[in-house]
């Protein structure tokens, strides 16, 4: 076995750190590669006063008011297309009392619309009001009669600061479970600035 | 005595006829007792530290469970800040305790710490949420997710955690044992996740106390972790002569097991959308003990085959 003090082991060492850098600058080049991947299957939002993201096949619609973000999946079916929607309120209280009025304002105008849970959880470190609710979508164009659909709908009430953020989703019972996972990936890539 | 041009790898004093050798490196008679020691205080220090860093997770947050403390604002955040350096304060606590029986130059331990905070904050960070935006793409898919993290999250934070102890105390010849490999990574981890949970407290306006503490405790165990690991490689490198991949195998399986962790810890704490963090402790306790048990097995088997190996004790007759 060769022996070695400190002088002999010097080149043997500065090829060991010099492989570290290759390799890591390797590893960040491919990671690199991923994001770009990653990034070209979905379309980023920055410059709402909020991060997030969504797949490319959803399509953005005209938002109203107080809505921000208006996303559907056309590819979620017929009669209701799955969407999810951001709206942010200045000043509005609390999470919950949030949740309360927004079920006030459905029941006023769905039909059969019904609580189905409300609870305050922990999201992402922050206290989050949780609404699950239900109601019935009748198609709106009367020239095209459709069956009414039972739509499954969650919201997800947080404060920011001042604001009051409200991410709500909603799919055809049919389809919610499908769904859910679109709705956990939007979820966890979304992040009031 | 002419030394021929032998020189101690650690502390680089010319070596005559007493000149031990070790793993193909030479060393004095002084250097060579102090890589074969065994420090068993170093090894009960890290098993209570192991023990109160999931206890102060524990406890801590079963109290803010229990007694949901209503604070907001700036309050909130210093709360925060001050209970990301707990952890820390534990580690100096019992580093302090042990370093009684067997003293490590504790400016170096220090300085190594502080180095994992800053190379944290400068570069990490930026590096990550900055340059690669991994919150926008890396929820995408499972697999871009389990990939990403390692390539991207797993391999930066563990090659800086490796150069914060490869291009200070390293080359020192206070770095004179294989086990101070194990020690100065334990101490950049421990800064890194330091910096790391006061910037979450600070990016997010404050935490919840309860969810806070408890993901301080986890950052806080994953992260020293994973730098033991590349410290183990580390000390190894040093005292004996390995191949020359053996140090990027030693960040390269950090990275791995960072990137997994951080994968495998957003799968068990989602429940539905909501999180349950004990998971995450209990998680993140498994993978500290693991670890410490690997490291404690192959240090202890590396000094015995150094003890009863064909060279051990040898003096060096080239």
């Amino acid at each position: 076995m060769a022996v070695v003090g400190k002088a002999g082991a010097a080149p043997r060492d500065r090829y060991a750190e010099l492989l570290v850098v290759v390799v890591v600058i390797a590893a960040l080049l491919v990671g690199w590669g991923v994001k770009a991947g990653a990034e070209a299957r979905a379309v980023h939002i920055e410059d709402m006063g909020f991060r997030a993201s969504y797949g490319q096949n959803w399509v953005r619609e005209q938002p109203q008011q107080p809505e921000v973000l208006k996303i559907t999946d056309p590819g979620s079916g017929a009669r209701f297309q799955t969407t999810i929607t951001v709206s942010r309120l200045d000043n509005a209280g609390p999470s919950q009392q949030v949740a309360v009025s927004l079920n006030q304002e459905r029941a006023g105008d769905r039909q059969l619309y019904q609580i189905l849970n409300g609870e305050t959880i922990q999201w992402r470190g922050r206290e989050t009001y949780r609404n699950d609710f239900a109601y019935v979508y009748v198609s709106p164009d009367l020239l095209n009669p459709a069956v009414p659909v039972v739509l499954h709908g969650v919201d997800y009430v947080f404060q920011h600061g001042a604001a009051t953020y409200v991410i709500t989703f909603l799919a055809d019972e049919h389809v919610y479970d499908q769904a859910w996972g679109q709705f956990e990936r939007f979820l966890r890539a979304f992040s009031p600035v | 005595m002419s030394s021929g041009g032998r020189i101690c790898c650690v502390c680089h004093r010319p070596l005559g006829d007493e000149a031990r050798v070790l793993g193909g490196r030479l060393y004095c008679p002084e250097h060579y007792a102090r890589v074969t020691t065994e420090r068993k205080s170093v090894w009960t220090s890290g098993v209570i530290e192991i023990a109160a860093v999931i206890a102060f997770g524990a406890l801590m947050g079963l109290v803010a469970w229990l007694a949901k403390p209503r604070l907001t604002g700036a309050a909130l955040v210093g709360v925060g800040v001050l209970l990301s350096l707990i952890p820390a304060v534990i580690w100096m606590v019992f580093f302090h305790r042990q370093d009684r029986l067997e003293p490590e130059p504790k400016s170096y331990v220090i300085g190594v710490f502080v180095l994992g905070m800053l190379l944290c904050n400068a570069v990490a960070i930026p590096v990550i949420n900055g340059l690669f935006q991994v919150n926008h793409w890396l929820a995408t898919n499972t697999l871009t997710n389990i990939v990403g993290a390692v390539l991207v999250i797993g391999i930066t934070q563990e090659f800086l955690k490796y150069a914060a102890v490869r291009y200070s105390v390293y080359a020192t010849p206070e770095f004179d044992e294989r086990l101070d490999g194990v020690i100065y990574g334990t101490a950049a981890g421990l800064g890194f996740a330091t910096m790391l949970n006061i910037n979450y407290v600070i990016a997010n306006g404050g935490v919840d106390l309860y969810m806070g503490i408890i993901r301080i405790s986890i950052t806080t165990l994953a992260q020293a972790s994973f730098s033991g690991i590349t410290g183990y490689f580390l000390g190894r490198a040093k005292f004996e002569v390995e191949p020359v991949w053996w140090q990027t195998l030693g960040v390269v399986i950090a990275a791995v097991l960072n990137g997994s962790f951080t994968w495998a810890r957003g799968e068990i704490t989602q429940v539905g959308l909501g999180v349950n963090p004990w998971w995450g402790l209990l998680l993140a306790g498994a993978l500290a003990a693991t670890t410490f048990a690997v490291l404690w097995y192959l240090m202890r088997r590396a000094a015995a085959l150094t003890l009863s190996g064909a060279d051990a004790g040898q003096t060096a007759a080239t």
